[in-house]
């Protein structure tokens, strides 16, 4: 009896706590939540994201070796494809900044790395810190072809951080 | 439009894209129409026959043909004996007509010497008389050699004209113009709505679940999933399609829709692949004559097809000559029995004849000239190819001014679907409209339409294509047309106007109206319709609400993908189908509040931040030329002190002027060309407020650099373009241009995301997800001219102008007007929120901006912004015990 009338003392206390904590104010810790999680269904949104991924990478694959066989133009059009399924796929970009790079369009290589950066996740997770270095070197290898090698060389830089 | 030009074209061929395309698109038009195989004299030969006996059944006419001429010489090789035999004959008859001339003379000369010497007809009047006879002979001779020189003459030139025709480019065959195709990958957005939207405007037939799929047939099971939500199951067959990037296999496909995303995917029988439906037809770009056609080969025609049409109207193609006399004393007969006109004897080859080199004129020399010529095209040319070509040329329909021809177009334009899908009744519509498209017109003489059909298939019947309970199952049918054809010019002209300027940048006219070129465009029909709807219901709204002085309210809309720039949807004209000023591209119109994201821009890269307090209070200033500029606000009050956040959100005038004047007009101005406006226009402190005449296109290009993160993205309406064959042309690809930091691009977007949450565009709330984050900004003009609102989510960005041609004030604003247009149309589509990520220069902060100093999110005046670290004051705010209060509960709460 008494142990019942502890768990369920313990119980209100859990459920006065739950409620007050969705009652608390907002804070600066958890308030930048409302810019990443803005669908209501969580689950969904994951099944989705990773789902969509299995098929554009299959798209960003069969792009990366068109591009390796050196048919840039259809290089290009499978990673625009991929684009429209995933359109904030930072793969994708770097793919098709490479394929840019191939084809010594050097300017617009660059803004495509740079526009994959947008995408790339900010945080320290070996996936995201790969892509950082494949953008930055894409930049280095750019700007240094277009003689800016100051410029190159501060990419190269942020490359190594990545 | 001049933004195009800088786009990321590209050409499969390696020389600049403008001389070489046309030529390249020439090349394979001449492929596309098939150069005629020529006839051997003795040619026309088994293959001949076999080709027939494959097309047809069991009961076929050809089967008829083929045992009627067994046992005896073929038609071909009896042809061509009769060919051999008439030029022996012709050779003969040469050789004795100069034998007998040669033998006649001295035979005359005899003759005459007999005469002469029994003394008859007595002297010089007799003599003078066979001088006449003599001279009338060789005038007779001399006139009948012209005559005969003349008459060969005309046949080698009927000959030339009919080599030329046939052998050259046959038909000027228009641009076809193609919306984007319907992609589909598990997790795509997507509502059930739309797949079935997207199956239905392709001409997909609805079958039941149970039925084994085709290509061009779809079924739906709705089953209720456990917690009860409708699940709907959609199975369909793809038809397969030549894309820029390969073909895309015709394949079974499965998929759910789940929450409006696409669950279960299996296509063939895989998972997790992607697959695409063929893209559908949305206008073409046709030649002065308005002919146009969708080019069918043998091949692609269903067997019916030419079994019912010779049954019907020439059942002795394969046979005769090109002319039929059998065919002539048929028709004869049956009009004689008749009473009447019933029947014509022409065979196909002179229909062909008549159609493609003659007029229409009722004459006898026409008839000569279609005699003479259909069998010189027989004698030149392949039996199929005449039959081909005759399936290709003869006119079966009048759609507005444009003529369609050809059953590949037909079929479309009264059923929706592909020549290769149709069901037998609804081919043999198609035979019976032969004899008279406009006459048996399906959808405006249905029953004429009916009873023509029904006799096709009596006829049939008679000639054994179909059997006797075929004819009855087949004649009791309806005539299961399509109410509209599946594409018309006019269907979504402000695109299609948008397509063609783009077009004629890169290609000859004369090129996208006879090349058959492919047009890959971006445009999605889903989205386009549902802003079709929601101008539509919006204007009659309006109408109500405001009565008759909106009467003459018109509109503009220009919907995008957010980071790709392809243009999804256009409006220019609050009529959606009307072809004329296209506002979308052509009305320039000031812009108003939809200027002030760009000063406030310009005041954050100077170092302002979303707290800076701005003075809201009357403002006037002299400017050089000594006017005095003093704008007011809105409501015609004064506010005070509101932070930069507040001014966007709630769109303040005086305290956007006096920003303004802070950063410059230069500075607002190197906005305006940062953000992709490249048109020239007088600088004054004004264009703040927005007295900046642009168009809806022009204005969705300048905030697609916003949508895009700060990245210029030129808009674009077409992805690719092929020639006729389906060998890629040109592909327009993405371009992006860095223009605003991720940082500002951050800070300007969190603030136009507010202005949605908390102020002018708050309405949007009412009825859109929370959870949708969009950004976006009103602008209404002075003197409510201009009603506008430029808004995005994750996935689109679209932009809404009302306002009159006349320029005359409206009742409405941008909240008023044009965001609920923009509201209706978007709830409408499966949306994705507007994901921004925080770069790390930015810092979002609790700060009084009445102190500028750091607060807390309890504390009186306390405004959350994100801020770059390097802004942030380090101040703190004397909150006060009230916040001590606050922060015990907190920590006793565990928060």
């Amino acid at each position: 009896m008494h142990l019942f009338k502890n768990f369920a003392s313990l119980l209100v206390i859990t459920f006065v706590f739950s409620i007050a904590g969705c009652m608390s104010v907002m804070d600066t810790s958890t308030s930048t939540d409302r810019w990443s999680t803005p669908v209501e269904d969580d689950s969904a949104v994951e099944g989705k994201l990773s789902d969509e991924l299995s098929a554009v990478e299959k798209l960003i694959n069969t792009g990366k070796s068109q591009r390796q066989k050196g048919d840039y133009i259809a290089a290009a059009g499978t990673l625009e494809r991929a684009l429209r399924l995933a359109p904030r796929s930072p793969e994708a970009y770097i793919e098709l900044s490479q394929v840019k790079l191939a084809q010594h369009a050097f300017q617009k290589a660059i803004q495509l790395a740079e526009k994959a950066l947008i995408f790339i996740p900010k945080n320290q997770m070996a996936s995201s810190r790969y892509m950082r270095r494949q953008a930055w070197s894409i930049v280095a290898k750019s700007r240094y072809s277009l003689g800016d090698l100051a410029g190159a060389k501060e990419a190269e830089l942020r490359a190594n951080e990545g | 439009m001049s933004r195009n030009k800088s786009q990321d074209s590209e050409s499969k061929a390696k020389t600049k894209a403008g001389s070489a395309k046309p030529k390249a698109a020439k090349a394979t038009a001449a492929k596309s129409t098939k150069t005629p195989s020529k006839k051997a004299p003795a040619k026309k030969t088994a293959a001949k026959k076999a080709a027939v006996k494959k097309t047809a059944t069991k009961k076929t006419v050809a089967k008829k043909k083929a045992s009627t001429t067994s046992g005896r010489k073929s038609p071909a090789k009896k042809k061509a004996a009769a060919t051999r035999s008439t030029t022996t004959r012709a050779t003969a008859t040469r050789t004795e007509s100069t034998g007998s001339t040669r033998k006649a003379v001295p035979h005359k000369k005899a003759a005459r010497k007999t005469k002469r010497a029994s003394g008859g007809g007595g002297g010089s009047g007799a003599n003078s008389k066979i001088a006449k006879r003599k001279q009338r002979w060789t005038l007779l001779l001399k006139l009948g050699a012209v005559l005969g020189a003349l008459g060969v003459g005309f046949v080698v030139y009927l000959d030339a004209l009919i080599q030329d025709k046939f052998e050259g480019k046959r038909w000027a065959i228009p641009a076809k113009v193609y919306a984007r195709p319907l992609e589909l990958f598990e997790g795509a957005a997507l509502s059930d709505r739309q797949v079935l939207f997207e199956l239905q405007r392709l001409g997909y037939r609805k079958v039941p679940a149970d039925q084994r799929l085709s290509p061009g047939t779809y079924s739906v099971t709705n089953n209720p999933s456990a917690w009860g939500a409708a699940q709907s199951k959609i199975a369909f067959h793809t038809r397969g399609f030549q894309f820029w990037d390969g073909q895309e296999p015709a394949q079974p496909i499965e998929l759910s829709i789940v929450k409006d995303q696409v669950k279960d995917l299996v296509t063939g029988k895989k998972r997790n692949e992607i697959a695409r439906l063929e893209p559908s037809l949305i206008g073409g770009i046709y030649p002065a004559h308005n002919e146009d056609r969708v080019l069918v080969t043998l091949d692609q025609v269903p067997p019916l097809l030419i079994e019912g049409l010779l049954a019907v109207e020439d059942r002795d193609f394969y046979e005769h000559w090109g002319l039929s006399f059998r065919g002539i004393a048929r028709a004869m007969v049956a009009n004689v029995k008749a009473g009447g006109f019933r029947q014509g004897g022409s065979t196909l080859t002179q229909q062909l004849v008549k159609n493609f080199y003659l007029s229409s004129e009722r004459s006898l020399r026409r008839k000569i000239m279609e005699a003479i010529m259909s069998v010189l095209l027989d004698a030149h040319y392949e039996k199929d190819d005449i039959l081909e070509a005759y399936l290709n040329e003869i006119y079966l329909g009048q759609s507005g001014k444009r003529a369609v021809h050809g059953f590949g177009l037909a079929s479309l334009f009264y059923f929706g679907q592909p020549l290769r899908e149709l069901q037998p009744h609804q081919i043999a519509l198609m035979v019976g409209l032969v004899k008279g498209a406009s006459w048996y017109d399906p959808r405006r003489n249905s029953d004429r339409a009916l009873e023509r059909r029904n006799q096709v298939l009596a006829q049939m019947e008679e000639q054994g294509v179909i059997s006797a309970a075929e004819k009855n199952q087949y004649s009791a049918l309806p005539l299961d047309i399509i109410a509209k054809p599946v594409y018309e010019d006019e269907r979504y002209p402000a695109f299609l106007d948008l397509v063609k300027r783009q077009l004629r940048q890169d290609y000859r006219d004369e090129d996208l109206r006879s090349e058959g070129l492919q047009i890959f465009t971006t445009i999605d029909s889903y989205v386009q319709e549902r802003v079709e709807d929601s101008f539509q219901q919006r204007f009659q709204l309006l109408e109500k609400q405001y009565g008759k002085a909106m009467a003459s309210l018109q509109g503009a809309a220009v919907f995008t993908e957010t980071h790709s720039g392809e243009v999804v949807a256009m409006l220019g004209d609050r009529r959606v189908r009307y072809k004329g000023f296209n506002r979308a591209l052509d009305a320039y119109r000031p812009v108003g509040s939809l200027m002030k994201p760009l000063v406030f821009l310009a005041a954050l890269e100077k170092g302002y931040t979303l707290a800076t307090m701005v003075d809201d209070s009357a403002y006037s200033v002299t400017l050089k030329n000594g006017q005095t500029w003093a704008p007011l606000n809105f409501d015609k009050k004064d506010h005070g002190q509101v932070p930069l956040q507040l001014a966007l959100a709630n769109s303040y005038n005086q305290a956007t002027a006096r920003v303004a004047m802070d950063v410059g007009v230069n500075g607002i101005v190197k906005k305006v060309r940062q953000l992709g406006v490249e048109k020239e226009f007088a600088e004054v402190p004004a264009i703040a407020l927005g007295a900046v005449e642009l168009s809806p296109y022009e204005v969705a290009g300048m905030y697609q650099t916003l949508a895009a993160s700060g990245f210029y993205t030129p808009l674009r309406s077409i992805r690719s373009v092929l020639d006729s064959s389906g060998k890629p042309l040109q592909r327009y690809g993405i371009d992006v241009d860095k223009r605003v930091s991720e940082d500002l691009i951050y800070l300007l977007t969190s603030a136009l995301q507010e202005t949605v949450r908390n102020g002018t565009g708050k309405s949007a709330y009412n009825t859109l997800s929370d959870g949708l984050n969009i950004a976006g900004k009103t602008g209404t003009s002075d003197e409510q001219r201009d009603s506008w609102f430029a808004g995005w989510v994750g996935n689109y960005l679209g932009i809404i102008w009302l306002g009159q041609d006349e320029n005359l004030a409206t009742p409405i604003t941008g909240a008023t007007g044009a965001l609920p247009v923009w509201i209706d149309a978007m709830k409408q589509l499966p949306l994705r929120p507007l994901e921004l990520e925080k770069t790390s220069a930015v810092e979002w902060v609790w700060i009084n901006p009445m102190e500028q100093a750091l607060s807390k999110s309890h504390c009186e005046g306390a405004i959350y912004v994100p801020m770059l670290a390097e802004t942030v004051p380090r101040k703190q705010s004397k909150c006060g015990e009230t916040g001590k209060v606050m922060n015990w509960i907190k920590r006793w709460f565990g928060g």
